[in-house]
């Protein structure tokens, strides 16, 4: 599937899938495009310059208050703030607990920065075949959420749908009547399976459709 | 560069955080035994003690380390967070020898054209610079129920295909961001 000379059709699987007229015309048009530099998408990483910029601010405040402090100590103008701060941190104890509360915090904060480094981020964006080589294509979990609602509703009998979609799954609670609930579900099953074929997820999302009568 | 070199840094604080932190506690619930114990204090010490109190106050090189490393700290910190407010956006593109274009019309260029796709009610585009070229990063707002398949073929062919040709550059990387207006589609309003 991810071999590099692979047809782009054969990669995502879109050529055996007749869905509509207007997805057949596109499968046949991704059957026609050989796609020698195909790679399989990758999640989107963030900058994470939010978290950066926040980060460099809390710790060059604090650095810029450690060196403020020694600078006026050195020419004998302490601020009677750190002479108060001073005075707490000699006469109060390792083993009251703002210092144990204090340091547990900072470690799990620490522990929270870490796992921000090392995470892709950008949760909400779900990365799509590539229509051609030199793009990258990702699409919202709302947007795959509001695509797949807009097919519920489009079978006979539906009357509302919520759709939840994670990385790996789509969720739809769907409300209907005047339908058979079996026929239902197998007509939503295979109607949001093609569907979800159409949305060209990189990694195809598993369907799980609950139905309740209204 | 700016992503690994966030990363990278945000690592390195939360290591020294999460080091810190858990030494600070453990060291506080008296988690410390042994020579390290010894070496640490109990946790009946004062958080400062007098003899590192005097210590402050002396002029010699202890004082350099103790207030020189948070100076270099807080150098870093003030360059790492102007890098982040830094754009790198492409100002001009050079597609001649003497004829350069100017990147935002470029981007705003792609924009008009992919906003004239069927189904694409906006887009944003811009040029940003990466290590082998320009690259531009789109945002493409469709109408509910639009074909992704469809819209994302044409800005490749049409509005990027239209874009690089322009400009004369053999390769126009592309990152699109593709989303729907909220809502029903057409079919169901009518």
């Amino acid at each position: 599937m991810s071999a590099p000379d692979a047809p782009f059709s054969a990669a995502i699987g879109l050529a055996d899938t007749p869905v509509d007229t207007h997805a057949d015309t596109h499968a046949d048009a991704l059957a026609a495009v050989p796609f020698p530099g195909y790679r399989k998408p990758r999640r989107a990483w963030s900058p994470r310059g939010f978290t950066a910029a926040m980060t460099a601010s809390a710790v060059g405040l604090a650095a810029g208050t450690v060196v403020f402090v020694g600078v006026s100590a050195r020419l004998e103008r302490t601020p009677g703030w750190a002479d108060a701060t001073l005075d707490w941190l000699q006469t109060h104890a390792w083993a009251e607990d703002p210092v144990w509360i204090a340091g547990f915090a900072v470690a799990v904060a620490g522990l929270w920065l870490i796992a921000v480094a090392l995470t892709p981020g950008r949760r909400h964006l779900l990365p799509l075949e590539p229509v051609g080589t030199a793009m990258s294509a990702y699409m919202t979990r709302r947007t795959a959420a509001q695509l797949l609602r807009h097919t519920a509703l489009s079978s006979t009998g539906v009357l509302d749908a919520r759709v939840r979609v994670t990385r790996r799954r789509a969720l739809l609670h769907v409300d209907y009547h005047f339908r058979d609930a079996d026929e239902l579900y197998d007509e939503l099953d295979a109607a949001l399976e093609e569907r979800m074929d159409t949305l060209l997820p990189s990694r195809p999302l598993r369907v799980d459709v609950y139905l309740r009568p209204a | 560069m700016r992503r690994v070199l966030n990363r990278v840094l945000l690592a390195l604080v939360g290591l020294l955080m999460l080091v810190g932190g858990s030494a600070a506690a453990a060291r506080s619930r008296g988690g410390f035994h042994g020579r390290l114990g010894d070496a640490l204090g109990t946790a009946h010490k004062p958080l400062i003690t007098p003899s590192q109190t005097e210590r402050l106050t002396e002029h010699g090189w202890w004082w350099w380390v103790a207030f020189g490393l948070p100076g270099v700290v807080l150098a870093v910190c003030v360059g790492w967070f102007l890098a982040q407010s830094r754009r790198r956006l492409v100002k001009a593109l050079r597609v001649a020898d003497a004829v350069t274009v100017d990147g935002h019309a470029l981007a705003h260029a792609v924009e008009d054209d992919v906003r004239r796709i069927p189904d694409v009610i906006s887009a944003q585009a811009r040029l940003v610079r990466r290590r082998h070229g320009p690259q531009l990063k789109l945002a493409v707002r469709a109408e509910a129920g639009a074909h992704p398949y469809a819209v994302l073929r044409a800005v490749r062919d049409e509005a990027v295909e239209h874009g690089r040709t322009s400009v004369g550059l053999e390769r126009l990387p592309v990152d699109v961001e593709f989303r729907t207006v909220r809502g029903l589609p057409r079919r169901h309003l009518h």
